[in-house]
């Protein structure tokens, strides 16, 4: 039957949201120089909001930031300049497609624009590299970019200054999420305090929206329903005026005063944001282990802590804290925990340390060492949750040049593992992998994958742990093991070997099912163990299970701002990018209430972006 | 500054529905259509700078957090249907549903088919029985496969949710269970006077600015058709929540 007898009129509403016409619907960043910024010795943040939301008349984000010293008497590069420079300097080597020689930071060359790059969670990192090849530094994580800058001519650093000059007016999102990385110490741009030339930076909507838009948004992002009648009176008489920025910062403080909106906000909004931090999607059963039932519960495992401790604890603290919630159907999972009510509180015991040890996060991302992934997926996932950042494999690529950097020796791991089919051989053991390439390293070595790798291992892929000689969870019993060795009786195969003699030497080595055990037992001995290693003023970290690679990757908890600033948005409002002006109140909101995460809806509420008309 | 809403009013002539709206109807709705208004900018602050400052220095910044127009996902759509046309208005009854038909003969209901096609009360069978498409069943989740549903997609990406074919063939469906549903003594559907219709709307369409002429010429057009009884009534309603007025989000 096609269709409905019943419709006659469809009621259009046009794209006049086209209203931002042919151009976006945006808010602005207009920088003005300010007199009030030398030698102030601005503190180290430099971009605190100056409170100008309670004026009526200002509808705008202010941001006051500070330059450093170094950096006076630069010009500023023009935007389009500094697109032009970043697409020939940086598209040598990171053009996604043409680039030489490629690494961590995957640079479209033909879509690159500022745009791109202020939604890129990366860019805190860009602004490092080139602020550290502006002061020729060598040896510092990350390194200078461009390459041998210290054989620059001094004109060549002077333009390389005038595009930091360029980050730190016009992206100072990006400044702060250096700052957040990296700290101040080796020269970030603002974060060393030197005081200098004031710059505020004003961020405005060019088409904002109306208050009944921006209500029914916001009731529909937080609540997942329409604004109600009474609601759309909240603005004042008219809801069909603009919404100024003291209207914004009111409602979205409601949310955390008025009772019923903040019931209504724990039970659906955080729900939605906790739902998609968590992969809740992806949380299902797993045959023999898992039921779909507490497949369910699993589900809900971190909106339950997310709603117990929202507002006393900070996010930092939620993610490294031991404690996970459970309810009668998830207890059995956790060494000694035993429900309490429908759901309550439990402590984890070793190897589970933190958020990234639940039951939840692992089973959402499904790995294990015994299969091909080795983990990887679950320690991408650690950076996305952190920062936001998606990293991109980089398979069959050319892996950069031949003078390839000898591994940390802090990490100790005889993980050489490589898979065979046939004549081809592809690396996915801890330590096979960085040992194949320089691109391989910047994500295995910078960004802690091979260290991640070896401290899964103790889980399988629904999150379990392995037990050697129990019925279901011996590594012998585990599908990919299977994969490895089909047929019992024996104890080698010629799918995967171990290959530790060197990419140049054919040389190796058979695995056994005792290999594979050894390396578990080695991991639980601290005889394999991952790190990161010491450069420049960075001491060495040693990292033995996941939580010390967690409370590394967060440090002092700043640095989950940034994250946030990506999360949040997508998660409220589906919408797949962030802006320098939701970055900087974020890291602004999340310093002023001690890292707590209810500051940082209100600040995505209150902002510019949110007000500006979508369509 | 150009901004707001234009309402375009579109009549698609479905079904037996045609009869119920002249080409006059038509034309005159679609002039309107090319109409924009500017948003107010009245009030204490006024905000009348806001997108005034077009001075091209280099140090005037645009942040671009625009998107396309995004649609309602699933619970969304559910929540506004509720607060727009009351509780039980997706559940599919009995009477909705097509006649089984046989494999035998396709065409030719099954002689113990229970619901002829045209019923006294000017309801219509048009939901072809499913699994899903049973008595009792709520008609979103039943094409929720069809929707967006924000809960499934994953956390490293956003859901797909631009205006497709796919979605406004299921919001008619949806809005022909809606109109199923809906009975003169029920005060939601009440919409056969401008001053109801412009109420309906209002309800249904909160984000929109009811006092515009657009929406003005919406309600008159609505209560026209909805006027001429249960049928007009169904009709008009049916037309409103498959509108992409109704689908948009945000």
């Amino acid at each position: 039957m096609s269709h409905p007898a019943l419709i006659v009129i469809a009621l259009l509403l046009a794209q006049a949201m086209s209203a931002c016409g042919g151009g976006s619907p945006a808010p602005r960043p207009v920088a003005k120089t300010s007199s009030n910024g030398g030698g102030s010795g601005g503190s180290s943040a430099s971009t605190a909001a100056t409170g100008d939301d309670d004026d009526d008349d200002a509808d705008s984000a202010e941001v006051r930031k500070q330059t450093v010293n170094w950096l006076d008497g630069i010009k500023e590069m023009s935007d389009d300049d500094a697109v032009a420079y970043m697409k020939k300097q940086c598209g040598k080597c990171h053009d996604s497609k043409a680039g030489g020689a490629r690494s961590f930071w995957s640079m479209e060359t033909a879509k690159f624009s500022r745009k791109a790059l202020e939604a890129d969670a990366a860019n805190g990192r860009v602004y490092q590299t080139v602020v550290q090849g502006a002061k020729q530094l060598i040896g510092q994580r990350p390194s200078g970019m461009p390459q041998n800058t210290e054989k620059w001519t001094a004109k060549q650093i002077t333009e390389l200054k005038t595009l930091v000059k360029w980050f730190d007016t016009q992206l100072p999102g990006a400044v702060q999420s250096a700052q957040t990385q990296f700290g101040g110490g080796a020269g970030a741009g603002s974060g060393s305090g030197e005081g200098g030339v004031g710059i505020v930076l004003n961020f405005k909507c060019g088409h904002p929206s109306t208050f009944r838009q921006y209500m029914n948004r916001l009731a529909q992002d937080v609540f997942s329903r329409n604004a109600t009648p009474e609601e759309l009176k909240l603005g004042g008489d008219d809801p069909d005026v603009v919404v100024k920025a003291a209207t914004r910062k009111k409602i979205a403080g409601r949310l955390f005063t008025d009772d019923a909106w903040k019931k209504e906000f724990t039970e659906v909004g955080l729900k939605k944001f906790a739902d998609k931090f968590a992969g809740a999607s992806g949380i299902t059963g797993s045959e023999g282990q898992i039921t779909e039932d507490e497949a369910a519960d699993l589900q809900q495992e971190f909106y339950q802590k997310l709603k117990r401790e929202y507002e006393t604890k900070s996010f930092k603290d939620i993610l490294l804290s031991p404690d996970v919630m459970i309810s009668a159907k998830t207890a059995k999972f956790y060494d000694g925990c035993v429900a309490g009510g429908d759901w309550s509180s439990c402590a984890m015991k070793a190897p589970r340390d933190s958020f990234f040890t639940t039951m939840g996060y692992l089973r959402s991302k499904p790995s294990s060492f015994l299969s091909g992934n080795n983990n990887y997926g679950r320690a991408a996932l650690m950076h996305f949750i952190v920062r936001g950042d998606v990293f991109r494999a980089a398979f069959d690529q050319d892996g950069g040049g031949e003078d390839l950097q000898a591994l940390p020796t802090c990490l100790v791991s005889k993980d050489f593992r490589v898979e065979k089919n046939g004549e081809k051989i592809s690396p996915f053991g801890s330590l096979a992998i960085p040992s194949y390439a320089n691109l391989c390293q910047s994500c295995h070595i910078e960004r802690q994958m091979a260290a991640g790798s070896i401290l899964f291992r103790p889980f399988n892929s629904a999150g379990l742990i392995y037990k050697k000689g129990d019925a279901v969870l011996d590594i012998a019993q585990d599908k990919a093991f299977k994969d490895i060795f089909p047929d019992p009786t024996k104890t080698t195969t010629d799918k995967v070997k171990n290959h530790p003699k060197g990419t140049t030497d054919p040389a190796e080595d058979d695995i056994s099912p005792a290999y594979l055990q050894a390396l578990l037992d080695d991991l639980a001995a601290k005889k394999e163990k991952g790190c990161v290693p010491a450069a420049g003023d960075d001491k060495e970290v040693t990292l033995n299970q996941v939580g010390d690679l967690a409370k590394y990757l967060i440090g002092d908890g700043k640095v989950l701002a940034g994250g946030l600033a990506r999360h949040i948005p997508r998660a409220m409002s589906n919408v797949d990018n962030t802006s320098e002006e939701i970055v900087v109140r974020f890291n602004s909101a999340f310093s002023e209430s001690g890292g707590k995460i209810g500051p940082l809806f209100q600040a995505y509420f209150t902002s510019e972006t949110y007000a500006c008309e979508r369509n | 500054m150009r901004r707001l809403v234009t309402i375009l009013t579109l009549l698609a002539a479905l079904g037996v529905g045609a009869a119920s709206c002249s080409s006059d109807d038509i034309s005159g709705l679609t002039k309107s259509s090319s109409k924009k208004k500017t948003a107010k900018t009245k009030g204490a602050g006024g905000s009348g700078s806001i997108g005034d400052d077009d001075d091209s220095s280099a140090s005037t910044r645009t942040i671009d957090n625009s998107g396309q127009l995004q649609v309602k996902d699933v619970v969304l759509l559910k929540n506004s249907i509720k607060s727009c046309m009351g509780d039980g208005m997706t559940t599919i009854h009995t009477g909705m549903l097509l006649p089984p038909v046989t494999a035998a003969a396709p065409d030719v209901p099954a002689p113990d088919a229970k619901l002829a096609l045209t019923q006294d009360d000017q309801k219509f069978a048009f939901l072809l029985p499913t699994e899903a498409n049973k008595d009792g069943a709520d008609i979103v989740d039943s094409e929720k496969g069809n929707l967006v549903d924000l809960s499934a997609s994953s956390r490293t990406s956003v859901a797909s949710d631009s205006l497709t074919d796919t979605y406004l063939r299921s919001l008619e469906t949806i809005a022909n269970v809606v109109a199923f549903n809906c009975d003169a003594s029920k005060k939601e559907c009440s919409c056969g006077t401008k001053e109801l219709a412009r109420d309906m709307l209002t309800r249904c369409l909160p984000s929109l600015d009811p006092k515009t002429k657009e929406m003005d010429e919406a309600a008159t057009m609505l209560g026209n058709v909805c006027k001429k009884g249960d049928a007009g009534m169904r009709k008009a309603i049916a037309s409103m929540i498959a509108s992409y007025a109704f689908a948009a989000a945000r």
